[in-house]
């Protein structure tokens, strides 16, 4: 279970998110909000990209500030529009993400290969779409062993075979694994035939059920 | 029209003026701190004198127009500049007209001192010369306004690998110390090779003096100081490739002392210049263990910039006054014969502690952009 206690995100003085208490069981929830009302913020907090105050918890025991190693080998994420260094392939943000996150050779490859990804594995990133560069960053959301995996605007860009490649995984590790799913999208999720297990929507500086 | 000109003024006049703001600074305290006016007239006095010395201003012109059109090709690879590529669908007369204006901007230091040089040779009557400057100048404008025009109108083209690139990609994958050298490399290549070439000329003029005169191992501390401290451009971008750029870095859980490797190989591979230097030059003006002493002395002050950036979310420019008066305080202790290796463990200590300390709450500020 991912816990937040007295959760909040400042940029300079001004207040972007506050939340006070909220608990998340394995399952898939859908985070809702307008354009500017604080999801990518929540979401790079939860990643350990941004600092943040308050309390981030899995299973009390592992902690964003207390255990950021553990905490980052069990939380994933993929950003809206991943940017990588123009000369990187796929291939070699592959094998050093993936041996960080704790993925094994053969994981790295069968995901690389489930996303198409293995397809332009030596291409540098300068030469590969926008949609190519989505799927080589939902591909490192899925390696070593996440709990929680986080996923920002995950259909944008992505093909209609990719889009189900990343329905079944999301659904497969969710009831296999018990993965904790955060997905973001102004696309209607519903039609996804992804069990939700929740929706918050993020307005006014906080979280809302619904 | 004006649109258009107001916007190449805000995305390329703008933005190059802010970016070099330290490189006009340099230059107008070079010529303000170190010459007097009467220099100046001298100068100008035989450049004009001469077609052939008239070549010296007009091949610095042309290198700052190559600065000046390498930095609008590179800002208008970027994203959110792609919009300027409408500026392309324009009438042929209204894109040049626009793309002059600004770089009639761009290349404003080039025409105020090509006005200075004109009025010397006017007043001395050098005519043929008179006639030169403006030619150059008319030249080196239409240069820089077909080369942006040209790229406008070509728009993005797909990266073609060659096939040795494939070749090495297909068969070598870049381990993480290799990153950065190479994004460096790409991206800032002659600061890279400036600030290799300053700290090398250094060392190789310090070794220089050992050979015609006896000095103990602290002229060889003061010259790895100012040598390693040249870095600091390079740290900084280091610091900021490894948490901005690359910051699905900050996401892995890689152990601290990890981290550290990657950044003595990375480290490493930034200052083998100097280390050659060190090793080549300086084994029979210092001992085995003043040298060693002096190269760690010299990563460990790498070191502890990088630390201080956790701490301090400095730009390059405010980074330079603390490297200044770090490299005063180091001179100083230098001199009262503080071994290599005492200095060494203080500012290593340092940097680690501050980079360890601050690792996971620093902030990139929300005006840096993600490269």
């Amino acid at each position: 279970m991912l816990t937040l206690q007295n959760f909040s995100k400042h940029y300079g003085d001004a207040l972007a998110l506050t939340i006070p208490s909220l608990q998340l069981e394995p399952g898939i929830y859908w985070i809702k909000g307008e354009n500017g009302s604080g999801k990518t913020t929540l979401f790079r907090s939860l990643t350990g990209l941004l600092p943040c105050e308050g309390q981030v918890t899995f299973n009390d025991n592992v902690s964003l500030k207390d255990t950021p190693l553990a905490y980052r080998r069990l939380v994933n994420y993929s950003e809206a529009e991943p940017l990588y260094p123009d000369f990187l392939t796929p291939k070699e943000l592959v094998r050093f993400i993936g041996q960080a996150k704790g993925a094994n050779r053969e994981q790295q490859d069968r995901l690389a290969a489930r996303f198409g990804i293995d397809q332009f594995f030596d291409k540098p990133c300068g030469a590969c779409s926008s949609g190519m560069l989505k799927k080589v960053s939902l591909t490192l959301a899925f390696m070593g062993a996440p709990k929680v995996i986080i996923l920002d605007e995950p259909l944008i860009t992505l093909d209609e075979a990719a889009r189900r490649i990343l329905f079944a995984l999301i659904q497969q590790y969710s009831e296999t694994q018990d993965v904790i799913f955060l997905l973001s999208s102004h696309q209607l999720l519903e039609d996804a035939q992804l069990t939700l297990k929740g929706i918050f929507t993020i307005r006014d500086k906080t979280i809302h059920a619904g | 029209m004006k649109a258009v000109t107001t916007i190449l003024n805000k995305v390329l006049v703008r933005e190059f003026y802010l970016a070099n703001a330290t490189f006009f600074l340099v230059v107008v305290g070079l010529a303000g701190g170190f010459m007097r006016s009467i220099d100046h007239i001298i100068l100008a006095e035989l450049l004009v004198s001469s077609p052939v010395l008239l070549l010296i201003p007009i091949g610095v012109w042309t290198v700052y127009s190559f600065k000046v059109t390498r930095f609008n090709r590179a800002l208008l690879k970027r994203g959110e500049n792609e919009f300027l590529y409408y500026v392309s669908t324009l009438p042929v007369t209204s894109q040049v007209t626009a793309l002059a204006k600004a770089l009639l901007l761009q290349l404003l230091p080039i025409f105020l001192y090509a006005s200075f040089l004109m009025a010397t040779a006017a007043k001395h009557s050098l005519y043929f010369t008179l006639f030169l400057i403006p030619v150059a100048c008319v030249v080196l404008l239409c240069l820089a306004v077909t080369d942006l025009f040209v790229v406008l109108l070509k728009g993005h083209r797909e990266q073609k690998l060659s096939a040795l690139a494939r070749w090495v990609h297909a068969r070598f994958t870049k381990p993480y110390p290799l990153f950065f050298p190479e994004w460096i490399v790409r991206r800032s290549p002659w600061m890279a090779i400036g600030t290799k070439l300053a700290g090398g000329l250094l060392l190789f003029g310090v070794a220089q003096v050992y050979k015609t005169d006896t000095y103990d191992a602290r002229l060889l501390g003061m010259g790895v100081v100012f040598a390693f401290a040249a870095n600091v451009n390079m740290i900084w971008e280091m610091h900021r490739f490894d948490n901005h750029h690359f910051d699905i870095n900050r996401n892995l859980p890689i152990p601290f002392a990890r981290r550290f490797l990657y950044f003595l190989m990375t480290l490493a591979i930034l200052t083998l210049p100097e280390a050659g230097l060190l090793i080549s030059h300086f084994t029979t003006a210092v001992s085995w263990v003043d040298l060693v002493g002096a190269l760690l002395f010299g990563w460990s002050i790498t070191l502890f910039l990088y630390g201080w950036l956790f701490r301090h979310t400095y730009g390059p420019d405010q980074l330079h006054a603390i490297v200044f008066f770090t490299c005063i305080l180091l001179v100083v202790l230098i001199l009262f014969k503080i071994p290599f290796l005492t200095l060494a463990f203080i500012n290593a200590a340092g940097g680690l502690y501050l980079w360890r300390k601050y690792f996971y709450t620093f902030e990139i500020p929300m005006n840096e952009e993600k490269a």
